[in-house]
């Protein structure tokens, strides 16, 4: 079985589900604050 | 104190608040611009309750739970990153498509692309595959129902008239004040019971060595094991090869890109920034609930290996609030889940007689129609869409999660690429959209009906190693653009005459 690292996790759990997961759910809201602002910028 | 009592206070307490709430869209539904889409006005706070609470549904509630139980954190790659992703593309989406005034996404398609044959079909679309969706809405109701209240699952099932058929008669006024306590419901549920079941194990660390550790069969008597180490690997020792992983995205994510019950919550926020922040926020707030579901679905395959009496990877959930959670929180618990099967199907209710009466019957009626009559007639669409989902629900599919992407390839296949493309790419055309939807949705059909690329996955689900959104997309994106880049110099000439 593969080493664990953290958390119990072996490095490709963290490197293919944790850390993708995590990304994928901040990445809507920071566009969302982009496009906002530069909409703000635009008027 | 006894258990059904418990659960039964909770259940009418639960029913006089969607009671109360339900009826301010009575009141308010003057027009079918308020009964679809709230007038247009829905603000932040309503907007996320909303978006969420029809996101949440039956399918992410029982199906994921049951699927992490059963699959470990392979099932989060199949289904949570695509969702997000999906997510990602809405937040897009919403920046463009709040400049069209539509009320219904096929609408979308006759006003960008001047075609009617879009709108009635795509209407079509949203009939058949709503109703299928609504019908495993019903069937996790009915689980829940029947282990909440201890009554049959026919007579759960029946119970649900209730709640969608009250919700959706009010409008999107209706099912918009009634997911505000839908969503409330599933989020506190959710992480009530995340943080019971972490709780159990003492940390996540100890948690996560358990159930690399755990070697026993899945459900007693059904054959199907759980190797050493499969909990913990991406994915699950081989039983979930990375082409199922990939071609599932093209169905959940690009199907929820796509999906009507999203992109109609663009359209009923009050403006632009409403519409984006409300995606982003609600995201967020997911990512918060589905590690709850994480915690529920691992910690208590630590706690119970091998589930005794079960026959599909739904009756999972219920199953752990039954013999895990103390009965104290447990009737709770059931409500947070009635409450995400009631807020997914009213809004897709909702849509479906949209469909029918103003994409479909409104386009082809060569009559005025009264308005006040056409909002009855709207009303009276919401019983049969109900009624027929009942009907499947009697004989309802073993996985919800595996069921609802067979749903959603559909809309990847022939919503998506016409719908993006209209709004992001100036060379887009008439011919170009149609043959892009059209030939999406053959080439996902034909994956269909010829069972192409389906296989056995395990001894208690099947599913479609190739998922026939990724070569329904992959047509309709081809048709589109070639198509499109044909065409475009003869629509600039006609346009210029």
């Amino acid at each position: 079985m593969d080493s664990l690292i953290w958390l119990g996790l072996p490095l490709k759990t963290w490197l293919l589900i944790i850390i993708p997961t995590l990304i994928a759910g901040i990445i809507p809201f920071i566009t969302a604050i982009i496009i906002n602002k530069r909409d703000d910028n635009n008027e | 104190m006894n258990k059904i009592f418990i659960n039964m206070f909770y259940f009418v307490f639960y029913t006089i608040l969607i009671l109360w709430l339900g009826k301010t869209g009575f009141n308010k539904t003057k027009n079918d611009k308020d009964f679809y889409v709230a007038g247009g006005n829905l603000g932040l706070f309503t907007s996320i309750s909303t978006f969420g609470g029809t996101w949440f549904s039956v399918v992410s509630m029982l199906g994921l739970t049951g699927s992490v139980y059963v699959f470990g954190y392979s099932a989060i790659l199949y289904s949570v990153i695509g969702w997000f992703l999906g997510a990602f593309l809405i937040v897009l989406l919403a920046s463009k498509l709040k400049e069209y005034d539509i009320k219904t996404v096929p609408e979308f398609f006759r006003v960008k692309y001047n075609s009617k044959y879009m709108q009635i079909t795509a209407g079509l679309i949203i009939i058949i595959s709503y109703i299928f969706y609504i019908h495993i809405q019903i069937r996790g109701f009915g689980i829940v129902m029947s282990s909440l209240l201890d009554i049959p699952y026919t007579l759960g099932i029946f119970l649900i008239y209730l709640y969608i058929v009250y919700t959706t008669f009010g409008g999107l006024i209706s099912v918009a004040r009634t997911d505000i306590i839908n969503f409330l419901l599933i989020a506190s549920g959710l992480v009530l019971s995340g943080f019971l079941l972490l709780k159990m194990q003492g940390s996540i660390s100890e948690m996560n060595f358990q159930i690399s550790q755990i070697n026993s069969e899945v459900f007693k008597g059904s054959e199907f094991f759980t190797e050493k180490g499969s909990l913990v690997d991406p994915f699950n020792n081989g039983l979930q090869p990375p082409i199922l992983l990939i071609s599932s995205f093209f169905a959940w994510g690009l199907g929820l890109a796509a999906n009507p019950q999203y992109a109609i919550r663009i359209i009923s926020a009050k403006n632009k920034k409403t519409a984006t922040m409300m995606v982003g926020i609600t995201v967020l707030i997911l990512l918060v609930i589905y590690t709850s579901v994480v915690f529920i679905g691992l910690g208590a395959r630590v706690l119970i290996p091998t589930a005794e009496g079960l026959n599909s990877i739904d009756e999972i959930f219920p199953y752990i609030i039954d013999n895990l959670i103390p009965v104290k929180f447990s009737g709770f618990i059931l409500i947070s889940m009635i409450a995400a099967a009631v807020s997914t199907s009213n809004s897709q209710l909702l849509i479906f007689s949209s469909a029918v009466c103003y994409d479909i019957y409104e386009n082809i009626s060569s009559k005025k129609i009264n308005r006040e009559k056409f909002l009855t007639i709207n009303r009276f669409v919401v019983i049969i869409g109900g009624s027929l989902a009942l009907l499947l629900a009697l004989y309802p599919p073993k996985s919800t999660l595996i069921y609802g992407a067979k749903i959603w390839a559909i809309f990847a296949s022939s919503f998506l690429v016409p719908l993006y493309g209209g709004v992001f790419w100036k060379k887009a055309t008439k011919k170009g959209a149609i043959a892009g939807f059209t030939g999406g949705l053959i080439t996902c059909l034909i994956f269909y009906i010829f069972r192409l690329g389906y296989q056995p996955v395990t001894p208690i689900t099947s599913d479609y190693l190739i998922n026939p959104a990724l070569p329904g997309v992959a047509i309709s994106l081809l048709f589109f653009i070639t198509v499109s880049l044909k065409t475009y110099e003869g629509d600039l000439k006609g346009e210029s005459m």
